[in-house]
This record gives C-alpha cells, structure tokens and sequence, in this order.
C-alpha cells in the first residue's frame, strides 16, 4: 500500500481520539487555589476535571456577573455524527480513491 | 618600639583572656548566639510548608484535644472532645448535643488527659486518637480523617479515670482504669468502710476494627487501690496490660501522707488474653449498671446517645492467673513499656531510684511461683525475682518514661525539673536537661508502640511563671521541643498550649494528612433536614415548632426573608452548606439566640434553635467570611406577637 494512503486512513482514525480524551481544557490558577479549577470540554459535554469544579468555577462568576455554564449545548449534539460521518469518508477516501 | 610591642602583646592577652571568660560563660549554660539560631533554624517551618509531625496534646482541663506542628509548635486545630464549644457550636447544636450526655445527664465539661492512637501490629495507623475524661469517665474516639469527635463511650463504676486511654497493639482493646475507687456498685455507706469495700474497675474497651465503634467487654474489678496509669505490653509482652497503682494502704482521708506509708505499691500485670478464655467460659457476672454511649453518624451529621444496662464483670480474686502484683517502690506513677516489651518502667513519685520490671522474669517467676504473699487473693511476686535494674539517682520525682527505639528511655522529673536520658539494660544516665518548669508527661511520636520516631521529645510542663509575656495570675500553659537525635539533648523551642497539657501523642505527617478529608458530599449527605437544592427550601409549622430548612452558598441564605413566625415560637434553624469547595464553611446566628453560632462545613447540615422573645424584624448573618459578598450574607426574620393570624412566607430575592 502506498504511503499516502496510509496516512490517508491514519489520518480519518485520529478524529476518534475526540471520543476518549476531551478536546479542550480550561485551567483557572489563583493563589487560594492551589489545587487549580479545571473544566474538560469533550465531543459531547463539558466536565469537571477535578469534582465539583464547574460548580466552583459558576460560584466564582457569579461574582463578575457571569451566567453560568450551560450543562447543555446544541454542539454536543451535532459534534459527535459529524465527525463519525469525517472519519467514515476520509477511510473510505483512503481505500477507494486512486489518485493518478 | 620594644614598650609599644609589649603594651601590644599585653592588650591582646587581655582581650584574649576577655574572650575566653565570655565564651567559659556561654558554656555555662547561658545561650550562645550561635546555638539559638541553629536552633531557630531547625523549628523554623517556612510560610506555606508543612511540619513533619502532628502531635495531639491534651488540652487538659479544657476537656478538649489541642493539634500543633511539629517541631514549629504551631497550633492547628482545638478538636472539641468533652466541653461545650461555642466556635464549632459543638454542644451547642442539635446534633452534637449528644455527645455529652451521660447517665448524669448533660454534661459541658470535663478533664481530658491521655490521647492516643490506634495503632495496627504494633505500629500507629493514623486512623483514630483515642482521649479519656478524668472527672464524668469516658472515653472518646476522633476521626484522623474529619478530625472530628465521632463517639464517647461512658465508663461505669469508675471515678477519675486516669489511667486512660491506651492502646493495645493492634488497637484491639482502649483501657479505662479507675483512680479513685468507690463502692461498687454504688451505696451509701461510711467512708470508713473504705477498707475491703471499695473497688477498682479496669475496663477494657473493645475497638471495632472496621468503623472503630467502642463496646466496654469486661471490667475487672480489683482492689481498692488507685489505679494511676497504665501501658500495654508489646511484641513479647502483647496480652498483658500494666497498670501502676498508689494507696495501696487504701486511705480514704490526708492521703499525701496516708497513702505514703508503703515502701512499695504495685504495679499490677493484668493477662488480658486469660481475661478473654475466662469470658469464654463464662466466669463472668453480669452487673447491672448504667452508662451512655454516644456515636456521631458522618452521613447524617448527627449524633445519637443511648443507654446500656449492663456490664461483664470479672473477679481477680477468684480467677487464677488473671492479675499479678509487681512490688514497685513508692507510689508509682508513670508505668512505660518499652518498644520491644521486656521491660516496665515504674516512675516511684517518691523513690530515689527508677524501677525496672523484666517481663521475662516476670513470666519466670509466675511459673516458679516465686510470690511474697498475695492482696486479696492475688498474687504478690518476689521483687528481686522480677527486676531487671535500677536506674540510680536519676533526678527527684520521677512521673513518665518515653522511648527513642534506639535503646534509650527519657524521663521526666517533676520536682529537678528536668528530662533525664538513660540507656536501656546499662541503666546508665546519659544526659540530662533542665525543664521549665516542673514537667509531667513527656512525647516521643510513636510512643506507645513498636516504633517510635526518636527524633523530637516534647516535654508538657506544669508550671511556666517568667517563660512568657505575663498574663496577669494565670499563665500560659507550655511545652518544650528537645531535639533527641544525638548523644546529648537539645532544647529547640517553647510553645504554648491549651489548658494543662498532660499527655500528647505524636505521628509523622506523612500517615495523615493524605487522609485529611476536604469536604463533605452533599450527594451523601442523609441529614433528616437536609435541603439539597435551594428549590427545596421551605418552612414548615408543626404547631409551636417551626422547622426553616435553609441552604447557604456564596453569597445568600435561602431563603433570606421570612416572615410568620411568632413570639412564643421555637424556631429550628436547619442549614445545609451546599458548597462542595475546599475551605469554605459559612456561619449563622440571629440576634438574641440563646445558643451559639452554627460553623457549617461544606456538604454539612446543622440546626439550631432560636425562640424568639420580641415583636420585630430580626437580622441574621453568615458568620464566617466566607467571600467577596461576605457582607451582604444575611437576612431578616419578621416576629409578629403571639396569637397573631400571620400566615408563614419566604423568600430569596422575591421569589
């Protein structure tokens, strides 16, 4: 097999990664945290990273006048199909296509 | 030229002479500037690092548990134990209420002396800190992990329970010894009965190994005799228990001279395992008495206290092999076991000399009934049969003995005032270093048991008069950190401590503060009033009694306005703390409540009662500072006059 086409199908796979580790962390330090605030954003929800983390980091905005951190998001929803429906047609672009 | 040299050498001889008389001085006793900064050096803890060692320091007659750092000697935490206190509403509130109750009733205070940890084959586990109550006797049992007093368990036909709460080596049983011997059970009779009618109850006190819960097995009733202090045997010596005892002449009036008049008291060897075959088989009475026994419940925040009737007692004399007498110079007080079990240190108040038991002799002896009569029917063995060696000389008042595990024993002597190093089998003095002043007990981290860290002593003392700024007539109470790692001690630091310290116990750091708990859930949280959503607040009338379930969070109650309640009202004030972040607690309390403030830990339900007395609007507030918006935490309470058709209502932010 071809090299291009290797990295063609490796490259449909590694969107899959969004499936077992978030895509995004937000860390938020202060001196009276030393264990800092931390928020995992995934393919399909947001979640604490250390217990009780979103709940402590909505109390914290509160003060600025923040809303809070929705539980919910229309992405989540959309997120997951779209990139199946990637990796489907990037491994069948892999496999099938011949490029001369 | 020639006068001028010789002036020079003159002049450099005096100086040198100048030198060597300030620096004959310092070695005389007085502190060197350079000794004192190493020193400081080494209690030095930088801002934001931590000690290496916890020690847990009875806080006396305060009845509580003092936790400071070691060797910084800061103080971390007062645990309330067995007085009211009024910061952590402990007594105060519904829930810990009872904690203090007794078969006396309510109790609000007492005197607490000797905490200790639970320990697992022969080594502290940082699980548990065990400390009696001297005046009302009881025993309690604190969480390492909540640092919390989770049980007190009341100990019948017992008064001054001193020689308490040890330890055995896989935390199998706590002891509770009596000091002062009493009828028993209780009647009125004449004092001068004393003789032969008064009795002295060891009660050992069952650990469950899992949650800890406390369950007194047996007691066994011994001679009217004072039962002082007392240590578990270890390694060889695990099974027995060695309690020293004074008046064994069993006066009952001007005992500093009446019990004095013995050259020897006991030390009495109790074979716990033996105790145990005889419980088997049935050798036991049941006593009717009654006691309380008071368990605090994490999950509901609660504590419960109930009853019991009855307790299992035993006889020593009637049961063979049960208790031995080992004659012990002059009203022992201190009664040590060293870490490897073979030899009992008894500290003779009075005796010029310090005693020391072998264990193996002991056994020795027992097999080859080598007695010298016996005190209602138990044997006495034969002193000479017994000793292995005498420490001679050592210093004036000998009361405790700790160990370093390297085959040294420290002692400390009341009346020179000092802590004295002797070697273990040699029965050689060492070193020793002056106290100030007048010390009692002293700690090495791991004590009481197979392995101690010898590397800090903390000497408790009694008297401190010019070591710290004055406080009018009552002074600070003291400790003193020495440093024991090399030949010689070292004094490093004074610190103060509540209440009299008695005894302390110590850990390294390391063992507990991973365990050390943060928060509690909320989700586990089974509290009868818990209100785990502010949607779920309400106030509820049943009749007089109204019940507010309450939640706090930064920065509101909820609700924060109510209005309905009524002169003549008994208002429960049930708060949930609905934070689940480290170190954030809130507070409350409302003008003219007749209690104190409530101190909620994350995850935590508390209630307190308020009656109100007057027709207004009442303000209430968080009491710690909690946030940012700590000041604008409070709220309001309309009180409407009795009788009024004022309909209940509530609110947060007028919804």
């Amino acid at each position: 097999m071809k090299l291009s086409k290797i990295l063609m199908i490796v490259g449909a796979i590694l969107p899959l990664f969004l499936f077992v580790f978030p895509m995004w962390n937000v860390t938020l330090e202060a001196p009276q945290y030393p264990e800092p605030l931390g928020m995992d954003i995934w393919i399909n929800k947001i979640a604490d990273h250390n217990p009780n983390d979103i709940k402590n980091i909505n109390l914290m905005n509160h003060y600025v006048g923040m809303k809070e951190i929705p539980e919910h998001m229309e992405e989540f929803d959309i997120f997951p199909p779209v990139i199946i429906a990637m990796v489907i047609l990037g491994l069948i672009f892999g496999i099938k296509v011949n490029y001369k | 030229m020639k006068i001028l040299n010789r002036l020079f050498i003159l002049s450099a001889s005096v100086g040198l002479l100048f030198i060597l008389t300030s620096c004959g001085q310092n070695g005389n006793g007085s502190k060197s500037g350079a000794l004192t900064s190493s020193a400081a050096d080494r209690v030095f803890v930088p801002p934001g690092e931590h000690d290496e060692f916890y020690a847990f320091i009875s806080g006396g007659f305060s009845g509580q548990l003092a936790i400071h750092g070691l060797p910084s000697g800061r103080l971390f935490k007062v645990i309330p134990v067995f007085s009211l206190d009024g910061e952590k509403a402990y007594g105060f509130n519904e829930e810990t209420k009872p904690m203090l109750q007794t078969s006396y009733g309510f109790i609000p205070w007492d005197d607490s002396h000797h905490p200790d940890l639970s320990q697992t084959n022969g080594e502290i586990d940082g699980r548990w800190c065990f400390i009696n109550a001297n005046n009302t006797p009881r025993i309690a049992r604190i969480s390492l992990k909540t640092f919390e007093t989770e049980e007190i368990i009341e100990i019948p036909n017992s008064a001054g329970n001193h020689s308490s709460s040890f330890v055995t080596e896989n935390t199998e049983y706590v002891i509770a010894g009596t000091r002062f011997s009493i009828p028993v059970p209780q009647k009125d009779i004449s004092i001068d009965e004393y003789k032969g009618n008064f009795k002295g109850a060891l009660s050992f006190v069952k650990v469950d190994p899992k949650e800890g819960h406390m369950d007194i097995a047996f007691q066994i009733l011994m001679p009217g005799f004072d039962y002082d202090l007392t240590h578990p045997g270890r390694g060889k010596s695990h099974g027995w228990m060695f309690f020293s005892t004074y008046n064994t002449e069993e006066a009952s009036t001007l005992l500093e001279v009446n019990a004095s008049q013995n050259d020897k008291d006991f030390i009495a060897a109790i074979n716990w395992k033996k105790a145990e075959e005889y419980i088997k088989a049935g050798k036991f009475k049941n006593m009717p008495t009654n006691y309380a026994h008071n368990v605090y419940d994490e999950s509901t925040h609660s504590a419960t206290s109930t009853m019991k009737k009855q307790v299992k007692v035993l006889d020593p004399s009637e049961l063979p092999g049960l208790v031995y007498f080992l004659p012990t110079p002059k009203s022992p007080h201190g009664c040590d076991v060293d870490p490897s079990g073979e030899y009992i240190v008894g500290s003779g108040k009075l005796a010029a000399a310090l005693t020391v038991h072998s264990f193996t002799k002991m056994l020795k002896a027992i097999e080859e009934e080598k007695f010298d009569g016996e005190a209602y029917g138990i044997p006495i063995l034969n002193f000479d049969a017994i000793n292995a060696g005498t420490v001679v000389q050592p210093g004036l008042g000998p009361l405790h003995t700790e160990f370093d595990g390297k085959g040294y024993a420290y002692t400390t002597f009341f009346i020179s005032s000092e802590v004295v190093k002797w070697q273990l089998g040699t029965w050689k003095v060492i070193d020793r270093k002056p106290t100030y002043y007048s010390v009692g007990h002293l700690m090495i981290p791991g004590g009481n048991s197979q392995k101690p860290f010898g590397k800090y002593l903390v000497a408790m003392n009694k008297i401190t008069k010019d070591r710290y700024l004055p406080t009018g007539p009552e002074v600070c109470q003291s400790a003193q950190l020495y440093d024991i790692t090399g030949d010689k001690m070292e004094l490093l630091l004074d610190f103060p401590t509540i209440g009299e310290p008695h005894y302390a116990a110590g850990a390294p750091a390391s063992l507990i503060a991973p365990n050390s708990q943060k928060i509690y859930k909320l989700e586990d949280n089974k509290h009868p009033y818990v209100t785990k959503t502010e949607r779920e607040t309400k106030v509820v009338r049943k009749g007089k009694d109204v019940h507010i379930y309450m939640t706090m969070i930064r920065s509101h109650f909820a609700p924060d306005n109510i209005e309905g309640i009524k002169v003549g009202d008994r208002v429960y004030f049930h708060v949930t703390n609905l934070e689940q972040d480290y170190d954030v607690p809130h507070g409350i309390s409302i003008i003219g409540a007749n209690t104190s403030e409530l101190l909620i830990m994350p995850g935590q339900t508390e209630t307190f009662v308020w009656e109100p007395k007057k027709v207004g609007v009442w303000p209430f507030y968080c009491t710690d500072f909690c946030s940012a918006l700590h000041q604008e935490m409070q709220g309001y309470i309309r009180v409407s006059a009795k009788g009024s058709s004022r309909a209940l209502k509530w609110s947060l932010d007028g919804e």
